[in-house]
């Protein structure tokens, strides 16, 4: 069922293209992945998919209610002066959530994420992975039907990432939101992702697609397999074919 | 080991300067009213010191009531600002114009404007007018600082306008208000002095006025030992402004 839908998208900033056109459907209960070269308008159709910004041409479909979509961007962005705790209550707070019931529902995401420790902590003493993982637990707190990741794990090392990726793919497995996000990393797209999407240089468009048939959670040592080797390669291969067609 | 040194080098220093000060004082015989050595500066101070107290009361007392003052119109203005780009625009020149003009050029202005009675009216006024700016300026640049992608998550979960103050822009800002108020503290005490040195009257007993009055009287030992009690002031007032900033800072991002 689709959760948030592009047709025919297109933006233009300051009358030069910046994606499209496009067509994307994200579903519920589906991980999309898009991958493509920098400046093609990844974030962007993450933001036109979160009703952060408005297209220039096309439409924009959107069947989720206030409160519905949860965004976690490259950085954890937290509030630097609010609690892990107040971090995460945030959303359900700003929705008018009662306060002892906002608190009780993220220190239930806190422990999703295994944080709850760090509930009385401020963001600027956790490590970079930490707050990534509160990140992930404000977004779950208000149990959301629409997931947007924008390059979510750029800024970790390799072995938080891989871990968090994991550890991401369980905690869908749950709830199973559409999700969709952006990644650089052709790697993390096979591993998270159903569906993954290849676009090409600005004005991003999207030049192949391709789809992991394999269940979430990942089976143990699931980037060995032929599945995800497999995939890898296609999707590294329609990767350089839209960054050399340019 | 290098925390002792960081303390010892200012106090050395100190020591080297007043020593050569009173050696040279006393070997060249410089005459009281010129130039006073250190020893008779310490001895001004000691036989003037409950005098030199309450002159300093009234400077400190003018400085903050300024700096109370100034916050009462930045903070709403800033917010003002902060809340519409078209009230921004119309403030910023002014602020600037205020900022930018010496204060003690518009000093006789205030104190005539002020009277001859009153004169702590003026010294309240200009310290007003010089700390309104940092606090204007720390306020509106803090409430503008809040992180882009914070913002987009509050559209992203409808937030109200009013929500978005106080659990966002408000706490946002609260290092550069404290960054503005630690200016202003600073310069509110400028602005008491020069408001005093203007209105040259013996109406405002502050320290400006003792310096003007005793250097008018070549009572120079007693100039230094005013001089010496508002640095002192100022001194203190930086550094508990500065102890306020780094332990409300420490709490506000929990190190």
């Amino acid at each position: 069922m689709s959760v948030a839908t592009l047709i025919d998208v297109s933006v233009t900033y300051n009358g030069r293209q910046a994606l499209g056109p496009i067509r994307l459907q994200v579903n519920s209960g589906e991980t999309t992945a898009l991958v493509g070269p920098s400046g093609c308008g990844k974030s962007t159709a993450l933001r036109l998919l979160a009703g952060l910004e408005r297209p220039t041409a096309g439409q924009v479909e959107r069947h989720v209610g206030k409160g519905e979509t949860a965004v976690v961007f490259q950085a954890p962005t937290l509030a630097p002066w609010e609690t892990v705790l107040n971090n995460v209550a945030l959303p359900l707070r700003l929705a008018g959530v009662e306060s002892d019931v906002a608190r009780e529902k993220a220190r239930a995401a806190l422990i999703r994420v295994g944080l709850l420790d760090a509930a009385g902590l401020k963001p600027a003493q956790l490590s970079g992975g930490m707050a990534m993982r509160v990140s992930i637990a404000r977004a779950l707190s208000m149990s959301p039907k629409l997931v947007l990741l924008d390059e979510p794990f750029a800024a970790l090392d390799e072995i938080t990432r891989r871990k968090l990726a994991d550890d991401v793919t369980t905690l869908w497995a749950d709830a199973r939101p559409a999700v969709a996000f952006v990644t650089h990393s052709v790697d993390e797209a096979v591993f998270m992702a159903d569906k993954i999407l290849v676009m090409s240089p600005a004005p991003g468009r999207i030049v192949h697609e391709a789809s992991v048939l394999a269940g979430f959670p990942r089976p143990p040592h699931f980037r060995t397999t032929e599945i995800f080797r497999r995939t890898v390669e296609q999707v590294s291969d329609a990767l350089a074919q839209s960054m050399g067609s340019s | 080991m290098k925390r002792r040194l960081d303390v010892l080098a200012p106090l050395g220093l100190s020591l080297v300067i007043l020593g050569t000060w009173e050696l040279a004082c006393r070997s060249l015989s410089v005459p009281i009213y010129l130039l006073p050595a250190p020893s008779d500066i310490s001895l001004a101070l000691i036989a003037n010191a409950p005098q030199l107290f309450s002159s300093a009361l009234v400077t400190l007392w003018a400085a903050l009531t300024a700096l109370m003052v100034s916050a009462l119109f930045a903070f709403p203005l800033a917010l003002a600002a902060a809340l519409s780009p078209l009230v921004e625009r119309a403030v910023r020149p002014l602020a600037v114009t205020l900022q930018v003009t010496p204060l003690v050029a518009i000093a006789p202005l205030v104190v005539t404007w002020a009277g001859l009675d009153h004169p702590e009216y003026a010294t309240t006024a200009l310290a007003a007018v010089v700390a309104f700016f940092p606090l204007f300026s720390g306020a509106l640049t803090g409430l503008k600082s809040a992180d882009p992608d914070l913002e987009r998550l509050f559209d992203l979960y409808g937030a109200t306008p009013l929500q978005r103050l106080l659990r966002l822009r408000a706490p946002a800002s609260t290092p550069f208000v404290l960054e503005g108020v630690k200016v202003g503290v600073g310069l509110s005490i400028i602005g008491a002095v020069v408001a005093e040195i203007s209105a040259g009257s013996g109406g405002s007993q502050g320290l400006a006025w003792r310096i003007v009055e005793t250097t008018h009287q070549l009572r120079m030992a007693e100039t230094f030992a005013a001089l010496v009690a508002l640095s002192t002031l100022a001194v203190i007032l930086h550094g508990l402004t500065q102890y306020a900033e780094t332990q409300i800072l420490k709490k506000w991002r929990g190190r």
